[in-house]
């Protein structure tokens, strides 16, 4: 359960996707609208400086009339000091036939380049000043009354007006859309990873159960996850029914089997010496095969994920049993710093393991057992020493195989320490055998501990 | 010496009951959880033999039932399954020892004997009383060290009064702990068991007291 990584290639994150899309769109959108709006804003100063320029036609038109002599001229100049400022970029001029009759003072002695047209009517055109400055012009060509003549007004304006109001505008249009399109961004994100989040919990809550800190998923999900929750649960909790079927079986076989294995062993006392040895060793082989296979079928090891167990108590528990079954012998049970450690697993586990070795150790001791638990590095540590015989060291092997027993003087079936090797094995732990300072065997078990 | 089997497993309780009435017990028997918890609350029984399988009451909740009533007396369990879980409930809810199937005869008469031993506050498996010791794991009993032979129902009488020395013990308590519950009760069976047995110890060891019961006293005064 790792963070997608740049090395499964492409993005493999649900935080990775949605932020990504969300922005490609965001993006895209503003890019459209800032297009439309220049443009439209575009269009907007046109139709502005159109209706000034055609103010300023309608002035000259009113103002003209066709002398007597049929040429024309203008009852009073029309009052705009850009058209008066010369080379101001804002020009008309007027022109009877063709032939320029009278221009604003801002033209001087040029003229505006513009095709005559006989056609009666207005229009826009595009043109080049004096100084060969871009012009936005409106021209009508009319007649008026009292002459014959075509007259054409032209009344021009910079385009560099237009382009200065536009670029502004530009400037900042792109600094707004930058900054809403940082807050989307920013919302994008906090929306994605507010959204996620019951699935970073889900993830919390399964290292939860890993680390053995809880058994079950807790059920505060919303609707799209739960019911992946509930599956889980349900898997859990399958699992724990598997076990306690499986251990139920075991107990049910168990019983089933051992009842006729100790009227055989007994019945057999009645037989001749030979045959009845005979009988009695293989019931002591089917009891061992018996005892070998129902402790692993009982042993839960990963079938019990979540499962957490507090040493102390198992190790009390042991302590008291194994006083009581000892009664007789006077030994004295030692439980060393066992408080707080905690293992990762299943109770009866621990209970089987730990109870093995100190029931081993019991029958071997003289007059002292010594248990200690430690958690060190993630690993629980339960230490089970005597102060009996002991085993010498190139025998530890042996008696951690099956069947095998050192000495036929203590009672047991000989799988004890073997089934503990089985069942520690199942949690990834292992038992060593060393020399205990009490002079007999120490078994050191090492188990997962739970944080 | 008298003792409850409660075992449901028909051949497994004839041998344990076989056994024991070898090993010169009185032994009532039952198949069932709720018959033996009537049996055990009701008769007098020096220890208990309580297998943990049962149908109906199972032994554990069968062994809580006595406990919470206040009786004390040792109980030695049997299981088929065998697990530390199993022996841990079965001691913490009260058992005395515990034995798991398929066991040998000779080590259930031992742990048995164990119990009883302790349960009377005795050390050893031999117990003394004036001239006569009674080797209670060899069953044997010796007097000045010449054996004495005994029939199961005198061994039995003087294995209980020697685990009871000094106390005077009424005929009924004799009874209920020398009979099995079949048999037909009566004090006058008591009087002529306890004589022949002073004939085979010696009259000293056994006192009568006139209307309470009998007496073993520990040290020869006779």
């Amino acid at each position: 359960m790792t963070e997608g990584s740049p090395h499964r290639g492409r993005a493999t994150t649900l935080n990775a996707r949605l932020v990504l899309t969300s922005s490609a769109w965001v993006l895209l959108a503003l890019v459209v609208a800032d297009t439309v709006l220049v443009w439209l804003f575009r269009d907007h100063i046109e139709r502005r400086f159109d209706a000034s320029l055609d103010d300023q036609l309608r002035e000259l038109v009113a103002a003209s009339d066709a002398g007597a002599d049929g040429r024309v001229a203008l009852a009073w100049k029309p009052f705009d000091p850009r058209f008066n400022r010369p080379r101001s970029g804002w020009y008309w001029q007027l022109s009877q036939d063709g032939d320029v009759m009278i221009r604003s003072d801002s033209l001087w002695q040029d003229s505006l380049p513009v095709e005559g047209s006989a056609a009666i009517g207005r229009r826009t055109v595009h043109l080049r000043g004096p100084a060969g400055e871009p012009l936005r012009a409106l021209v009508q060509t009319l007649t008026l009354p009292r002459s014959r003549s075509t007259f054409t007004y032209v009344v021009a304006g910079p385009v560099s007006d237009i382009d200065r109001d536009v670029r502004r505008f530009i400037g900042q249009i792109a600094v707004t859309l930058t900054l809403l399109a940082a807050g989307l961004l920013a919302a994008v994100i906090v929306q994605v990873r507010f959204g996620l989040r019951p699935l970073r919990e889900l993830r919390a809550a399964l290292a939860e159960i890993r680390a053995g800190r809880a058994s079950r998923l807790p059920q505060r999900f919303p609707a799209e996850i739960a019911p992946m929750v509930d599956e889980l649960n349900a898997l859990l909790d399958h699992n724990v029914e598997m076990l306690a079927r499986a251990r139920m079986q075991a107990a049910d076989l168990a019983h089933a089997l051992k009842n006729p294995l100790t009227v055989i062993q007994n019945e057999s006392r009645d037989l001749p010496d030979a045959p009845s040895r005979v009988v009695r060793e293989q019931v002591k082989v089917m009891t061992s095969a018996i005892q070998r296979h129902l402790s692993r079928a009982r042993a839960a090891g990963a079938r019990a994920p979540g499962a957490r167990t507090s040493v102390a108590a198992v190790l009390e528990d042991l302590g008291f049993s194994l006083e009581r079954l000892y009664r007789e012998r006077g030994l004295s049970i030692r439980i060393e710093d066992a408080a707080g450690a905690v293992f990762r697993g299943d109770a009866e586990d621990l209970e089987e393991m730990v109870g093995n070795l100190m029931d081993n150790a019991c029958k071997w001791a003289r007059s002292q057992v010594l248990v200690h638990a430690r958690t060190r590095d993630g690993w629980l540590t339960v230490t089970v020493e005597d102060d009996g015989p002991g085993v010498p060291p190139h025998e530890y092997e042996r008696v951690l195989s099956r069947g095998v027993r050192l000495d036929e003087s203590a009672p047991g079936t000989g799988i004890g320490l073997a089934a503990v090797r089985d069942v520690a094995s199942a949690y990834r732990g292992r038992i060593d055998l060393a020399r205990s300072r009490l002079g007999g065997l120490c078994a050191t078990l090492w188990l997962p501990a739970a944080a | 010496m008298r003792l409850l089997v409660v075992e449901d497993d028909p051949q497994v309780s004839r041998q344990l009951a076989d056994a024991l009435r070898a090993a010169g017990y009185a032994v009532d028997v039952a198949a069932e959880g709720r018959e033996g918890r009537f049996l055990g609350e009701s008769e007098p029984y020096d220890a208990i033999v309580l297998d943990l399988g049962l149908p109906g009451v199972d032994g554990l909740g069968v062994l809580e039932g006595w406990r919470q009533a206040g009786l004390q007396v040792p109980v030695l369990v049997l299981t088929a399954r065998g697990t530390w879980r199993e022996k841990v409930t079965g001691l913490r809810a009260g058992a005395d020892d515990y034995l798991a199937k398929p066991f040998e005869v000779e080590e259930l008469l031992a742990r048995i004997e164990a119990l009883l031993r302790r349960s009377g506050g005795h050390a050893s498996p031999v117990l003394e009383a004036g001239r006569v010791r009674l080797d209670t794991s060899a069953r044997r009993a010796t007097r000045d060290g010449v054996p004495i032979e005994l029939t199961a129902l005198e061994y039995r009488l003087l294995a209980y009064l020697m685990h009871h020395p000094e106390r005077v013990i009424s005929k009924s308590e004799l009874t209920e702990h020398l009979y099995e519950q079949s048999f037909d009760r009566d004090s006058n069976v008591i009087e002529v068991l306890v004589n022949r047995l002073r004939k085979k110890v010696g009259p000293e060891l056994i006192t009568t007291r006139r209307g309470l019961g009998y007496q073993l006293s520990k040290d020869d005064r006779g």
